[in-house]
């Protein structure tokens, strides 16, 4: 790489942060924290402003250090745990004369109060969060438009494919242009597997994936199925092979947060775990349809605990899980947990699984073997790229299958030693390593 | 001037912007009319399919084979045929008209008119001489294109024999019989035919405007577009399935500010057909765009400044008016084989690649494309005025005469 020459990374994606890192956000964050530190080269970052179809400059350190402010700041209990706290021991001060003078209907009508007002400001704060995040960059008058030049490297981690004209403004400037552009694909995943996905998808992420197959110069892959899929693609589409190189991204989340126990679950409880967006590709259906043969065959399961936010394609499956009552109590959904509990959840459970139907990566087998918990993931797709032949695999199509693989992990000696095996042979990936790849394919 | 009166027959009026079989017709009657005292053209036609552009002389069928002529554009040339046999009102008409012009020459063009046609010349109390204009070889163009159609395998075997029962017919009667190339020949000779002449297709010499060639500079450029290839051609089956089986809707072999241009109802047909859960097809727009039907002038404006002119054609029989069009245009072209069937002598023009396998053809497009532009010297554009509709009919014209 020149030495005058610069890579610009696209942070339009972390002008959307609200305070809770995405999955692709997560990926900016991390190498835009490496590549500003990087003395070899020199790092820009570019936001896009689709009022203005233009992007412009981002000051890399005034994004890191946006989320630093918050991110650094001391993390005790989740907000309402301490919340809770707080009204307890503002009633446990007030005098016993006083509170014996409250009537239950009173208290309940305080409690009541309380959250709704916690509600309340939680909106505000996030509506404010948005404002300055999203508003306030793209109306300032001192915007300077991003002039990329032949020798410089454009870089692009995020969501392109939620900017269309990003994707198409990118390719005009490069073939005008012609600085190296380097792109990360998550996956292809609404394309090759378009019935995972509502209607509305298909057409723009098709449009993203054409485009970023005849205008980059380099793709980078987060997993050898991914690579594959763009590979295929190619293939049909009649594209020249494209360079594709993959780079695993790291596994570690936030280490720094408590775990709290989430109330809907008792100290005590053996309970299996899987955590990820209830949408149809994470094939939930499986965890239904196994529980309902287990009951069958007249088989004791724990109770599984889903958390997750509620996606798509999915509300007949849960209506049917949480009515049917074989099931209702011991498949039990979560939305909106917070991380502290996620972390104990992670912690505590016998063992976690991931059966879903296609992936690009699959970061909740990594973190449940971070946490040295065995997971008993599908063999779809990128899955067994993560931990190969450490971990038992299902077909995503098979209860019987994935009901033998179930049981044999509830036996304690079989899951003990697996647990043994995957704290001697699993080896996190590191961010460093991530950005280590990435930097290397900068620099051809 | 020649003292003969001539009569052509065909399922589809010729005025207006026209396609290759109208054309073709087009030209011979033009032909005739300058060797011939008089020369008369009559459209045996379904009102459906061309609801303006017809003369007063030319003869909408009517009733129930009419009416499914609606919904069959790819046999309602057959049903023409069909309509003529089985309606006594219009067998009448075609009776009088004959009695009353008294042709010396009556010219079949492609085989369906005569299916009715044939009864008709029967009762005439003089015998005309018979000319078969033959196009293709149409029975086996017919089974080709319906089986492509996926057509129900019964009617379409039906239909196919009653095709070649009559071609054979109209062969061993006609006095004389004009086919596109040698092969077409050689096939209708099998059928019966005494002797052919060769009549290959040709192409009218272009004046392109200069107005309609900053129409065209003005509509690509406002569409970010630096190159152009342009397949031009009606919706007639083996043109889309040349399009699909050679270029596809795949367009990742091309870069950002190149487009294949379609011209015609080819487009339209390709375009009406994409299927919203392809992935080739919901992203083929950023390289692939229809201009859909376009007058005379504008397609020789388009011609004129196209940077490449394809010719995918895979099947059917004929020589291809396309071909002589474009290797007259003196543009590049990319062609497979089959599309210069009868042309083989032009072979050697450098503006013309060959290449007869789909990745060969989308690579040479390419190629074709990205190529500095080649000015043909002037003995080669003296040997492309060889493709003129008047030297390529010459030979038919003057065997008529001598009838």
């Amino acid at each position: 790489m020149n030495s005058l020459s610069t890579v610009w990374l696209d942070v339009t994606d972390m002008e959307q942060w609200g305070g809770h890192m995405t999955g692709v956000q997560r990926v900016i964050y991390e190498n835009m924290c490496r590549l500003q530190a990087d003395p070899t080269i020199t790092a820009k970052g570019f936001s896009y402003d689709s009022y203005r179809n233009e992007v412009f400059c981002v000051e890399l350190e005034s994004v890191i250090a946006r989320i630093s402010e918050v991110t650094s700041a001391p993390i005790g209990p989740d907000r309402t745990v301490r919340l809770k706290h707080l009204v307890r021991s503002v009633y446990f001060k007030t005098p016993a004369a006083v509170r014996n003078r409250i009537t239950p209907r009173q208290k309940q009508f305080a409690i009541k109060s309380a959250k709704k007002a916690l509600l309340t400001a939680r909106h505000g704060l996030h509506t404010v969060r948005t404002l300055r995040a999203r508003v306030a960059p793209n109306t300032s008058a001192e915007r300077i438009p991003a002039i990329f030049t032949t020798d410089d490297t454009v870089l692009v981690l995020g969501k392109i494919w939620d900017q269309p004209a990003l994707v198409n403004l990118l390719a005009a400037r490069k073939r005008i242009i012609g600085f190296r552009y380097v792109q990360l694909v998550h996956d292809a995943i609404p394309v090759v597997q378009p019935q995972l996905f509502g209607p509305g998808l298909f057409e723009p992420y098709a449009q993203y994936l054409f485009e970023t197959l005849g205008s980059v110069d380099i793709v980078l892959c987060n997993s050898k199925s991914t690579e594959r899929d763009m590979h295929k693609l190619a293939r049909e589409l009649h594209f020249p092979k494209p360079h594709t190189h993959v780079v695993e991204l790291g596994d570690s989340g936030r280490q720094d947060i408590p775990a709290v126990r989430p109330s809907f679950v008792r100290e005590d409880e053996a309970f299996l775990l899987t955590v990820s967006t209830i949408e149809a590709r994470k094939n939930h259906q499986l965890l239904y349809q196994t529980w309902k043969l287990a009951r069958e065959q007249g088989i004791t399961l724990p109770r599984m605990i889903v958390v997750g936010s509620p996606g798509w394609l999915t509300e007949n499956m849960v209506y049917t899980a949480q009515h049917d009552p074989e099931t209702r109590d011991v498949i039990t959904f979560h939305h909106g947990v917070p991380d502290t509990h996620v972390k104990w959840l992670y912690e505590h459970c016998l063992f976690t699984v991931y059966p879903s139907i296609y992936e690009g990566w699959g970061i909740p087998i990594a973190e449940s073997l971070s946490g040295g918990k065995v997971c008993i993931p599908s063999n779809a797709a990128s899955l067994p790229e993560i931990a190969g032949d450490l971990l038992d695999y299902t077909s995503p199509f098979d209860p019987v299958q994935f009901l033998g693989l179930v049981r044999k992990y509830l036996d304690p000696t079989r899951r003990a030693s697996k647990e043994r095996e995957i704290a001697k042979r699993f080896k996190p990936r590191s961010w460093d390593d991530t950005y280590a790849e990435v930097r290397r394919h900068l620099n051809k | 001037m020649i003292k003969k009166k001539i009569i052509q027959f065909s399922t589809y009026p010729i005025v207006g912007t026209q396609t290759g079989g109208p054309l073709r017709v087009r030209a011979i009657n033009s032909l005739y009319n300058q060797y011939f005292t008089d020369a008369k053209h009559v459209a045996i036609f379904s009102k459906y399919h061309h609801p303006i552009d017809y003369l007063p002389t030319d003869i909408a069928v009517s009733g129930e084979l009419a009416e499914m002529t609606r919904t069959a554009p790819n046999t309602s040339d057959y049903l023409i045929g069909e309509a003529i046999a089985s309606d006594p009102d219009l067998h009448k008409k075609l009776l009088d008209l004959l009695l009353e012009y008294r042709p010396d020459v009556v010219e079949v063009e492609q085989v369906f008119p005569y299916i009715g046609l044939k009864t008709v010349l029967e009762e005439l109390p003089f015998k005309p001489k018979l000319v078969y204009s033959s196009h293709n070889v149409e029975y086996s163009m017919k089974n080709d294109i319906l089986l492509s159609l996926g057509h129900d395998k019964q009617e379409r075997e039906r239909m196919v024999a009653a095709l070649r029962q009559t071609e054979t017919e109209l062969c061993q009667r006609a006095d004389l019989v004009a086919v596109c190339t040698k092969a077409d020949g050689e096939s209708l000779k099998k059928l019966g035919a005494k002797r052919y002449i060769l009549a290959r297709n040709g192409v009218s010499e272009p004046h392109p405007a200069e107005a309609d060639k900053q129409y065209w500079h003005a509509y690509f450029a406002k569409r970010a577009i630096e190159k152009i290839a342009v397949f031009m051609g009606a919706a007639h089956p083996p043109n889309m399935i040349g399009f699909h089986e050679m270029i596809s809707t795949g367009m990742g072999f091309l870069p950002a500010g190149y487009a294949i241009v379609l011209a015609g109802g080819v487009g339209v047909n390709i375009m009406e057909n994409l299927r919203p859960d392809s992935m080739a097809d919901v992203t083929c727009h950023r390289r692939l765009l229809s201009v859909g039907w376009i007058s005379d002038e504008r397609r020789d404006g388009l011609i004129a400044i196209a940077d490449t002119i394809l010719l995918p054609i895979v099947e059917g029989g004929g020589s291809n008016l396309k071909t002589a069009q474009a290797l007259f245009s003196g543009r590049p072209v990319v062609a497979t084989s089959k599309a210069l069937r009868s042309f083989e002598e032009y072979q050697g023009l450098p503006t013309l690649r060959i290449a007869d396998k789909p990745d060969d053809f989308r690579t040479t497009i390419r190629t074709a494309m990205s190529a500095p532009a080649i000015a043909l010297t002037e003995q080669q554009v003296r040997f492309t005025r060889a493709l003129l509709w008047d030297n390529c009919l010459h030979e038919m014209a003057e065997a008529v005469a001598q009838l």
